[in-house]
């Protein structure tokens, strides 16, 4: 019961409704791959309530340790910590913003590779061992294409092994992205870094199929768990 | 040529197995609706070993906090319990097994005679020492400045990055005379790294800090502690430490600072100046005279203007209690901890429930040893309603908590002491 009062007086200096959710604004998803990289995005909603300045500098602190954040994605970084997680209240939700029309089926594939995934996976997708796992030649993807599509969508936590280092981390889902991003992404990673490993047969992933998918909205260890059967697969 | 069959598991396959797992379950949000929500996963997936109550701030490298009625019923926090704040993480260190001394270097460098590059295991061989003390995160408190009027940036820990912990080790200056490295008469800090790395984002400062070092203890009291009492610990609470808690060796200086009990130690450099490393200058300082809240930004801070969380300020928490909790009208015991940096004994813990106007001085058990917790309770007859309820302690030296701990916010949010203030309902 005291573990509650702790957490609600926690969630009250942060003046949110609730833990772990960014609230939706153009920037949203540029805060919601970046960050994530190092830290959880319990950082940036404890940290509720700073101002532009502060906002800004600590994004600069974040440069300065390393993340790879440019100009301008560091001005839209900053303008959405300071609209939505600033001192004043956040203006009224934009609506559209969460359903974006999967318009064109020909998403660049590997510029949204670049957008979303690089900042772990590396642009090459070698991963970085004991942290991200390595997306290149990597079998378990190149066994069925929804697998990477599930990862993407719901996110994958747990323990598990790649390229001979062991993980136990969380990757975000990044189910805001739209079904035709996420399987542009999917097919950049396969058939970029895993072109070896595909089948003869190998048909790239469509929006349809990703669409169809993301209804099982399944939770990241269960994620986990079908990765498990899809290696015990022969 | 494979086919879809041979394969073993089809795309549709997997998307009904999905589908069976869930249904399985049975407890689907749309998770398409919470897109930009993160599922913090529980401490104990994201550090072997640690208890799921352990509040998460940071996953990916492991930073999570103590609740107070978890902290406050053992004597000496057992591992499973004690808080981590990890800057970086040693590769396969997010767990409480150890890692063997034998095959790990360390190496003692910099304005020495002779430079001593020797296998951990060679510390085992020394005689041991034994303290018991607080380890606390100098961020600890830190929502505090945020409470009473004056947000810092960063984690924000309640009171539970701190725990009561015993280490074990042979002490430095007896591993200095063992290998006859002999700093230099002008070396004047400890520069200790440790063997974990910053991710491989690039571009990231490798963590390391630097501790006052003296070569006349007699007369120089900030370096005296490093130089008499700091041990190269290869024990905690009477077991290898934890990799987590930076096994297999770790710096351990009594009444510092966490952070300054550097981890997973692999170098000990002697210098005559504080390392310009990022996390020495701008980080884990704090600005040596009065700034305006909210005002002051971290990157004015110099080696003039600032110092390092190296002492731990005088400190009362209340265990009990709870901030918010319910209580029936009459008498109520009010306990908890207090500690300072051990250089001179905690005299005092005064207790307040006007608002500071009056005070009622509670009793104190002097612990074994001058870095660990005293401990401190009081009987106040309370009457219905709600109260909130001071407590502040006081050293020998007279050093006390303010009672508004925000006159000495600084930019980064450390070493929060101000008295203690909870709210009671009497019912």
């Amino acid at each position: 019961m005291t573990n509650r009062i702790l957490l609600t007086l926690a969630l009250l200096l942060a003046g949110l409704a609730l833990a772990g959710e960014l609230p939706a604004g153009p920037g949203a998803e540029l805060v919601f791959a970046k960050c994530q990289i190092c830290h959880d995005l319990t950082y940036p909603l404890q940290n509720a309530g700073l101002s532009e300045d502060e906002w800004a500098s600590t994004v600069d602190d974040m440069i300065d340790y390393g993340a790879p954040i440019d100009e301008e994605e560091r001005s839209v970084i900053v303008e959405y910590l300071a609209t939505y997680l600033g001192p004043n209240p956040p203006p009224a939700e934009e609506g559209a913003e969460g359903g974006k029309a999967a318009a064109e089926s020909n998403v660049d594939g590997a510029a949204a590779y670049a957008a979303n995934c690089a900042g772990c996976h590396q642009a090459a997708g070698q991963g970085v061992p004991g942290a991200f796992p390595p997306l290149k030649k990597n079998p378990v993807l190149a066994k069925d294409a929804s697998y990477p599509a599930l990862v993407a969508l719901f996110g994958l936590q747990g323990k598990l092994e790649a390229g001979g280092a062991t993980y136990n981390s969380a990757m975000p889902p990044l189910g805001q992205l739209d079904d035709a991003t996420i399987a542009a992404i999917v097919n950049h990673v396969l058939q970029t870094f895993n072109e070896d490993l595909l089948p003869k047969d190998f048909k790239p992933l469509d929006a349809a199929t990703v669409a169809e998918l993301r209804k099982q909205a399944l939770n990241p260890q269960q994620v986990l768990e079908l990765r498990a059967k899809l290696l015990d697969s022969k | 040529m494979k086919n879809q069959q041979q394969r073993g598991i089809t795309r549709r396959d997997l998307i009904k197995r999905a589908g069976t797992v869930s249904a399985a379950l049975g407890l689907f949000p749309a998770v398409t609706r919470f897109a930009r929500a993160q599922t913090t996963p529980k401490a104990s997936e994201v550090v072997i070993g640690k208890d799921p109550r352990l509040i998460v701030h940071n996953s990916k490298t492991g930073v999570m906090e103590t609740p107070l009625e978890i902290l406050r019923e053992h004597e000496i926090t057992p591992k499973q319990f004690l808080y981590i704040r990890n800057n970086q993480v040693l590769n396969g260190g997010k767990t409480n097994e150890p890692i063997p001394l034998a095959g790990w270097p360390v190496e003692i460098v910099g304005m020495v005679l002779r430079p001593a590059h020797f296998d951990a295991a060679a510390l085992e061989d020394l005689t041991q020492y034994e303290v018991k003390m607080v380890l606390q995160c100098s961020g600890n408190g830190r929502s505090f400045f945020a409470k009473y009027g004056a947000k810092a940036k960063g984690t924000q820990w309640g009171h539970g990055g701190m725990g009561q912990t015993v280490w074990k080790g042979p002490k430095l200056k007896d591993v200095l005379a063992h290998f006859k490295v002999e700093p230099h008469a002008a070396a004047q800090f400890l520069t200790v790294n440790g063997r974990d790395l910053p991710p491989a984002t690039g571009g990231r400062p490798d963590f390391e800090h630097s501790l006052p070092w003296s070569n006349d203890p007699e007369t120089d009291w900030i370096g005296r502690d490093v130089t008499e009492n700091a041990i190269l610990a290869i024990e905690m609470n009477g077991e290898p430490i934890p990799a987590v808690h930076g096994g297999p060796v770790r710096l351990i200086v009594p009444g510092y600072y966490g952070t300054m009990n550097v981890k997973w130690v692999g170098q000990i450099r002697f210098e005559a100046r504080e390392s310009y490393n990022y996390n020495q200058v701008f980080r884990y300082r704090v600005p040596l005279y009065p700034v305006e809240p909210g005002q002051y930004d971290k990157k004015k801070q110099g080696y003039e203007n600032s110092r390092p969380n190296w002492h731990q300020k005088v400190k009362a928490v209340v265990f009990a209690p709870l901030d918010g909790e319910q209580v029936k009208a009459g008498t109520v015991k009010f306990w908890g901890v207090a500690w300072n940096d051990g250089v001179q004994p905690v005299e005092q813990v005064l207790v307040s429930k006007d608002q500071g106007k009056t005070w009622v001085s509670a009793k104190i058990s002097a612990p074994d040893s001058p870095y660990a917790w005293y401990k401190w309770e009081v009987y106040l007859p309370m009457s219905a309603g709600e109260h909130e309820v001071w407590v502040r302690a006081i050293d020998r030296w007279g050093r006390a908590q303010p009672l508004d701990g925000v006159v000495d916010w600084n930019p980064s949010g450390y070493e929060w002491n101000g008295a203690d203030r909870i709210k009671v309902k009497v019912g």
